[in-house]
């Protein structure tokens, strides 16, 4: 892997914690509370500003990656054509909305309640942003990333980091159905995550001599990396089933869960950032050109 | 749509590189940046005859790249910054005062042609040798071609002289309507069945 991609695996990584934090907390956090009336505990900001960090580290590597930043505001003259073009839109109106909705909660903690819209837009932009980051890998000069496995890794990464943080983030105050929902995602994800591995390098070993070299790229350069994700996907999923019987209803005994719930998470970035680097080692060109 | 093209005959090319070095030379580029790259294919296989001897088939060809000014050109369309752009006579031309470094353009490029400047943080590539073409002259790697397998001249009349063949294996499908048009060497019909490929590819590609 080129030295020149670790700013892209983090700023990759980090705007898809950030989307999946805000769209975890919206369905299965503030959406149930709504839906039942209770009261939004005040902590729940904090999660936005949790976001909100992730986000901003994200666009501050996105800079990192681009060899003359001093022309960076011209990357948005292309919008027409360019996937890189959209995705910087993307970026800018995702970011900017959830600048506003957590200022906003922090401004007016009472009003909360009555911003729940403006979670959902941003959660909703989150889900573009993502597909449109997906999209820029989509291109027929990079075989290896032109499938529909790229958008679905990007989501998945989305949903597993977002679950397996407010998991943990919600050991002190999350309702007992939230908490056994939020740990069924993260048992879930890398339960997929594996069982398409296998569909995954049957079809790179299928098509075309590029992809061929990407499976090589996996099994043979990055053999260690490639194991390594493996063990931690079964370590998070191990660490799942421990959190999920860890929850009690009995909210007085919720420390029981820290460990667990902290060893998944733990497992699951790492997992992740793994996955990342491997992704961008199978930057082939067709054939070798 | 662009007007100008290259020709190059695989069946002629020696794979002496000249054309890329005189290339180097006229650009002055630094090490590891090559606007042309000439690429050795080739592929080898043993056979059993009926009398039970084994025999060989091989093929081994070169094919000279620099950009090919796509008339569907995949580098200008995932250009951010619109500084790869294409001019009013369809040369595909980077602005190096408006890129950003992004490398978007290495990515969509099925050829391999636009080449990252690592130390000025920006995109280079084959220009045509425009300041020569205005000039009335050649481009240099067309004009240093010992074995005369390059051509530089209008599409209309490459495709009368040489046919509008514009792929050959391993080349990917021209999807992008490169304005490069090829004369196929005569084990190219061979080389997808003895598994040829790109045998120099550490030499060709710019890993910074
Ligand atoms: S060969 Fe590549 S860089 Fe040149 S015009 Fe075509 S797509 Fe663009
Ligand atoms: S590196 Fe420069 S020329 Fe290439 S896509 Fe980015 S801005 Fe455009
Ligand atoms: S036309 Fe000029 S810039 Fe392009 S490959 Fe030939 S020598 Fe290099």
């Amino acid at each position: 892997m080129k030295s020149s991609e670790w700013p892209l695996v983090i700023f990759t990584l980090a705007m898809q914690l950030s989307v999946g934090i805000m769209l975890i907390y919206d369905l299965f956090i503030l959406f149930p509370l709504y839906r039942s009336r209770v009261a939004l505990p005040m902590k729940y900001h904090w999660i936005l500003l949790i976001a909100l960090l992730a986000a901003i580290i994200g666009v501050i590597f996105s800079f990192l990656h681009l060899g003359n930043p001093a022309n960076a505001p011209r990357s948005l003259s292309n919008i027409g054509t360019s996937w890189l073009s959209r995705e910087i839109s993307g970026v800018l109106i995702y970011s900017s909305l959830l600048l506003v909705t957590t200022i906003l909660h922090f401004v007016m903690p009472s009003a909360g309640r009555s911003l729940k819209w403006l979670i959902d837009i941003t959660a909703v932009a989150g889900i573009i942003l993502i597909f449109i980051m997906s999209r820029i890998y989509m291109i027929p000069a990079r075989p290896t990333w032109n499938t529909f496995f790229t958008p679905l890794g990007f989501y998945m990464a989305a949903i597993v980091m977002g679950a397996s943080l407010l998991l943990l983030f919600q050991i002190n105050q999350g309702s007992w159905a939230s908490q056994k929902s939020l740990a069924v995602l993260t048992i879930s994800i890398p339960v997929i995550q594996l069982a398409l591995l296998p569909v995954y390098m049957s079809w790179l070993s299928q098509s075309g001599i590029a992809s061929g070299q990407g499976l090589t790229i996996l099994l043979q350069n990055h053999m260690i990396a490639f194991y390594l994700r493996l063990i931690l996907y079964l370590l998070a999923i191990a660490f799942g089933f421990w959190a999920f019987f860890s929850i009690r209803s009995d909210t007085t005994q919720n420390r029981l869960l820290f460990t667990p719930a902290l060893l998944a998470w733990a497992a699951i970035l790492a997992a992740q950032i793994i996955d990342r680097l491997l992704f961008y080692a199978q930057n082939i060109s067709p054939d070798g050109f | 749509m662009s007007t100008f093209g290259f020709f190059c005959d695989t069946s002629a090319c020696s794979g002496c590189k000249t054309c890329q070095v005189a290339c180097k030379d006229k650009n002055n580029l630094e090490p590891g940046i090559r606007f042309r790259r000439v690429y050795e294919v080739a592929g080898a296989n043993w056979n059993k005859t009926e009398e039970g001897a084994w025999e060989h088939d091989i093929v081994a060809y070169n094919l000279s790249i620099g950009c090919n000014h796509c008339e569907d050109p995949a580098c200008v369309k995932a250009c951010p910054t619109k500084a790869m752009h294409a001019e009013s006579d369809g040369m595909i031309l980077v602005d190096s005062k408006i890129c950003i470094g992004c490398r978007y353009c290495e990515w969509a490029c099925p050829y391999g042609s636009p080449q990252y400047n690592e130390q000025k943080g920006i995109m280079q590539k084959c220009d045509f040798c425009r300041d020569y073409i205005l000039e009335g002259k050649q481009p240099a790697c067309v004009a240093s071609c010992p074995m005369r397998a390059l051509e530089f001249g209008q599409i209309g009349q490459l495709i009368e002289k040489h046919g509008d063949n514009r792929t050959i294996y391993p080349m990917p499908d021209p999807i992008t309507k490169p304005a490069l048009f090829i004369r196929k060497h005569p084990g190219a019909r061979f080389a997808r069945k003895l598994n040829a490929s790109i045998i120099n590819r550490e030499e060709v590609r710019n890993e910074k």
